[in-house]
């Protein structure tokens, strides 16, 4: 019995190595052509990243592909964010995607690496869904304190005083909270932990942000589709991810109380809220900020951007030149009109514009 | 050796003698590649890993603190895992093992046997993922439903099932390890039990002894070393086992814990999940590789292991 529900499994697996096998041969031979050819905007471009973004880049990938530039093939692998820093300073991938920003000692050894000053373009915006399986409360509210105190080990019960207030009148189970979160390295933990990092000092001193931190408590899944799936088993669960994965995956989720003590649920204008009131960089090679705790009234409090890791100076000018090309099309408003339907958030008007002359230094 | 030499015709065409020399040359290069990688991988590891060892010294692995980011690499929640989900595995996997294989060749009628044996030796063969993901979507869920929860409720008491956390632990990283070295030891043992001299096994059955007092005295005695050896082989891969594990041990460092039902994780399963991590650290990424070779070092002390229990019987018979 077990093992013919098995065998499936097997025969997808073999599938798929070949299909990957197969995609390897002919992003060779494409890439072998576009290189001889020497043409303008054409060939293959691989990235690698954030498992976050990953959605909408594929689908801007297919279509770009599609209906503006056929000569253009765009593969981008999700395998994290970390993975994709690394696999960009190694010159593994044409170009990198991350939600957290690099941190000093990672750009220099990616500039290292590539030989340029590497640039962020932050593209799309999303919000971090707090997910829970507690069955007996329909709509959870939370603020930042609380959710540092729960994975710092403070608050183990459904019914903790501290969450009571939060939800006068609801009949909270005396259950004990199972915390689930990323044992691999993410960039939506690092987006999390740095949201407990600005509201509570204890986190601040005690964990620290991190694309992979260690944790207090709590039980490590892999992927975002991992956490999904423990939360989703487990009674008595909360744990995290990006707000596409419990939308899709009809996980309830919880409200944040904001900067201005407003319990707001996670969604496309509560993330649009907040990055339209947010204070961004002038410096177009270091375009990284957070967009957490934005003291907007309509504001999620948990909002992450997600780059794309370019190199200034590229090696490979065709590449740079079709990279370049695609990046300025998905920041037109039609393609970002696009991020709403995979729970992301369009990027602000002024936004666009500073990733515009950003991309206008690459060459 | 005195078997071929034996049987070497006399006079030989001169052409066969040099393809012999070269087939012997080829035999004997290809044999100290492997020579050769083991003791390039070996020494080019550790040299890899030696800031890390030198910057956490025999801390390495004594100590109790894996907080890679912050500099520290205390392996020991490490090390303590891998050999405590390997551990668990053996327990289930080896009676079971030793069983499937006895029926296999002494008990069912030999087509029955054939064919359970080709079956056992297609489940040696599904690959780690795959276990991983039925284990996250198939076997965390009914487990942790219907037998971790009602284990845990009813025997609280015994402190090994106390403190249920969430289905993703030691038990269910050493129940999918059992699962995947279960086929493994039980086809090294088939072929074992099978070397058994049909004459011993009809001489005890002759002096009037029952099936399982022919098994008893005559087949289990005769394949211990085999069988010793096959527990050994299915031991060194549930130490080594990555992806299954990463996926259900709950990914946790630091702890060392003997409640069976807390979230851990294992040498193998920190590198997976931590590799990328690591990427732009030097002194992480060289602690991760000196996890590689504490790794190392454990397989080759269980293979050591083996050998030496292997001899020792072997010497008794």
């Amino acid at each position: 019995m077990r093992n013919r529900r098995r065998r499936p499994g097997a025969h997808t697996v073999a599938l798929g190595v070949v299909a990957a096998g197969a995609m390897l041969v002919a992003a060779a031979c494409s890439s072998s052509s576009a290189s001889g050819s020497g043409g303008s905007s054409s060939g293959t471009i691989n990235g690698a990243g954030s498992t976050f973004a990953a959605p909408m880049y594929q689908q801007w990938a297919g279509q770009y592909h599609q209906s503006v530039n056929s000569k253009v093939q765009i593969n981008y692998q999700a395998i994290g964010s970390g993975g994709g820093i690394a696999e960009f300073t190694q010159g593994v991938v044409d170009f990198g995607a991350t939600d957290a920003p690099m941190s000093s000692t990672e750009q220099s050894a990616a500039q290292a690496g590539q030989g340029s000053v590497v640039l962020h373009i932050p593209m799309i915006i999303g919000a971090v869904a707090i997910i829970y399986n507690e069955p007996a409360i329909k709509h959870l509210v939370l603020d930042g304190q609380a959710l540092a105190n729960i994975w710092l080990g403070k608050i183990t019960k459904w019914n903790d005083p501290a969450i009571k207030k939060l939800n006068p009148g609801v009949a909270l189970p005396s259950a004990a909270i199972q915390p689930v979160e990323r044992a691999d390295s993410s960039g939506t933990s690092y987006a999390f932990t740095s949201y407990l990092s600005q509201i509570s000092p204890a986190w601040a001193s005690q964990v620290g942000t991190s694309k992979s931190p260690s944790w207090p408590v709590g039980t490590g899944a892999t992927g975002s589709s991992g956490v999904a799936a423990a939360v989703q088993q487990t009674a008595g669960s909360i744990g995290y991810v990006e707000l596409g994965y419990a939308v899709q995956g009809h996980i309830p989720y919880a409200s944040l109380v904001n900067a201005s003590g407003k319990a707001v649920a996670p969604s496309t204008a509560s993330t649009e809220a907040a990055a339209a009131n947010a204070k961004y960089p002038t410096d177009v090679t270091m375009l990284t900020f957070s967009l957490n705790n934005s003291s907007a009234s309509a504001a999620y409090p948990l909002v992450t951007p997600t780059y794309i890791l370019i190199a200034q100076k590229p090696k490979d000018q065709a590449k740079a030149k079709a990279l370049k090309a695609w990046l300025t099309w998905a920041l037109r408003p039609t393609q970002q009109q696009e991020t709403p339907k995979l729970g992301y958030a369009p990027l602000p008007a002024k936004l666009v514009s500073l990733d515009l002359a950003a991309l206008k230094t690459v060459h | 050796m005195a078997v071929t030499s034996a049987s070497r015709p006399a006079a030989r065409p001169r052409a066969t003698r040099l393809a012999d020399r070269l087939f012997r040359f080829a035999a004997a290069g290809c044999a100290s590649i492997v020579l050769i990688l083991l003791a390039g991988m070996l020494v080019r590891t550790t040299w890899s890993a030696t800031p890390a060892f030198r910057q956490a010294g025999i801390g390495f692995i004594t100590q109790n603190d894996w907080y890679p980011t912050a500099g520290h690499f205390g392996a020991l929640s490490l090390i303590f895992g891998t050999l405590l989900t390997s551990v668990i595995a053996l327990v289930l996997a080896v009676p079971v093992a030793v069983l499937i294989a006895l029926y296999v060749s002494e008990v069912a009628p030999s087509r029955l046997g054939d064919a359970l044996g080709s079956v056992i030796d297609l489940l040696a063969a599904v690959p780690s993922v795959v276990y991983g993901l039925w284990g996250v979507f198939v076997l965390v869920p009914f487990l942790t439903q219907h037998v971790w929860q009602p284990l845990s409720r009813n025997l609280s008491f015994i402190p090994l099932f106390s403190q249920f956390s969430s289905g993703r632990d030691f038990a269910t990283a050493g129940l999918i390890l059992a699962l995947m070295i279960t086929p493994i030891i039980s086809a090294i043992c088939r072929e074992v039990f099978k070397m058994v001299p049909a004459d011993e096994r009809e001489s005890a059955l002759a002096l009037g002894a029952t099936r399982w007092e022919m098994m008893r005295l005559a087949v289990l005695p005769r394949s211990r070393s085999g069988v010793i050896a096959a527990v050994m082989l299915g031991f060194g891969r549930a130490v080594g086992e990555t992806i299954a594990v990463a996926y259900l041990i709950g990914g946790f460092p630091n702890k060392i814990t003997g409640h069976l039902f807390q979230q851990g994780t294992t040498i193998a399963a920190t590198i997976a999940l931590q590799f990328n991590e690591a990427a732009s650290l030097p002194l992480f990424k060289s602690a991760l590789i000196g996890l590689g070779v504490v790794l190392f070092v454990i397989t080759l002390l269980i293979n050591m292991a083996a050998r030496l229990i292997i001899r020792r019987g072997a010497g008794r018979v």
